[in-house]
């Protein structure tokens, strides 16, 4: 069980290493939205709503006509704003929502690893008796 | 016409995923062209990025109701009418085919909730995280059921996908994803 154990272990941590050094956006937005989105005194923009703020901003810079386009941005960064205070799923819940999904994979997992050791012990002493 | 579909199923499995992925692709085609008013091309992009999304939970549900519903009752056949009646021998015959079809429809809705993942990745939040690691361990632990040849490989990876805590977490990630995307 060591052995299979150990395989496992090492081949989910070398994918999740890929994952993260192959993909330096996703790493980007793991920080980003990772954060609290408490808002600022005074206002209604919390961190992650002042990012996609600054994104949409910076997509409005490119725009030929910034009187109609980029005024329609901040309309609606402002409007999401205030629709982000008002959500059920606030960034505590959901990140014990993400621990608990790991804790249960990993679970499920060392369960079904308990599982084929029982079943290699038993086929051995089976064998044993026969010998 | 059903031995047909069963024909179908033994044989072309690819070619049906592949030619699907195909015709979902296409309406993503005409999204890439520069000239197009950007504001268009962002709202037309995430209306077939959900589109993609409702795709793929329908997929999963075409896939996997009827599949779990024909492995029980050839459980109870088997229990209560024992292995040699006959109709446990047809429900056995059409074991093949109906696996062809739910690991089709669920590649199907896996690579949809791909797309529509990456479509929508400024949306990320946990709960996509969590749906995405909970989908990929159980399409991961499928294929390895399907194309490995180690009995001990297929027997961790059917003990994995078959286990009743990883479905129901799958159903409630599902469920609270929709809900805090509306």
């Amino acid at each position: 069980m060591k052995f299979l154990f150990s395989k496992f272990v090492w081949s989910i941590f070398i994918i999740f290493i890929m994952m993260i050094f192959s993909n330096s956006q996703f790493l980007t937005l793991i920080t980003v939205f990772s954060q609290g989105d408490e808002s600022s005194k005074g206002g209604g923009f919390g961190i992650q709503e002042r990012e996609r703020a600054r994104i949409h901003a910076g997509n409005d810079s490119q725009i030929v006509n910034d009187d109609r386009f980029g005024i329609q941005e901040r309309e609606r960064a402002r409007i999401h704003a205030g629709n982000d205070s008002q959500q059920f799923f606030n960034n505590d819940l959901t990140r014990i929502i993400l621990i608990v999904t790991i804790i249960v994979i990993i679970g499920v997992g060392s369960y079904a690893l308990y599982k084929i050791y029982l079943i290699r012990r038993k086929s051995k002493q089976s064998k044993l008796k026969w010998y | 016409m059903i031995k047909k579909i069963y024909f179908i199923f033994n044989n072309n499995i690819l070619q049906i995923l592949f030619s699907i992925l195909f015709f979902l692709f296409i309406p993503f085609c005409y999204a890439d062209n520069i000239n197009d008013d950007d504001n268009n091309n962002r709202r037309l992009l995430h209306n077939n990025a959900e589109l993609l999304g409702w795709i793929s939970i329908s997929s999963g549900l075409i896939a996997n109701v009827p599949f779990i519903l024909y492995v029980r009752v050839k459980k109870l056949s088997v229990k209560r009418l024992g292995g040699g009646d006959s109709l446990t021998r047809n429900l056995a015959l059409e074991h093949r085919p109906i696996i062809n079809f739910h690991t089709a429809l669920n590649l199907i809705g896996f690579f949809t909730g791909i797309f529509h993942g990456i479509l929508l990745v400024r949306g990320i939040d946990f709960i996509s995280i969590s749906l995405a690691i909970v989908i990929t361990t159980l399409t991961v632990s499928g294929i390895l059921i399907r194309f490995t040849k180690l009995r001990i490989v297929n027997q961790l990876n059917r003990i994995i996908h078959t286990h009743i805590i990883l479905s129901t977490l799958l159903v409630i990630l599902v469920i609270l994803h929709v809900s805090s995307s509306y």
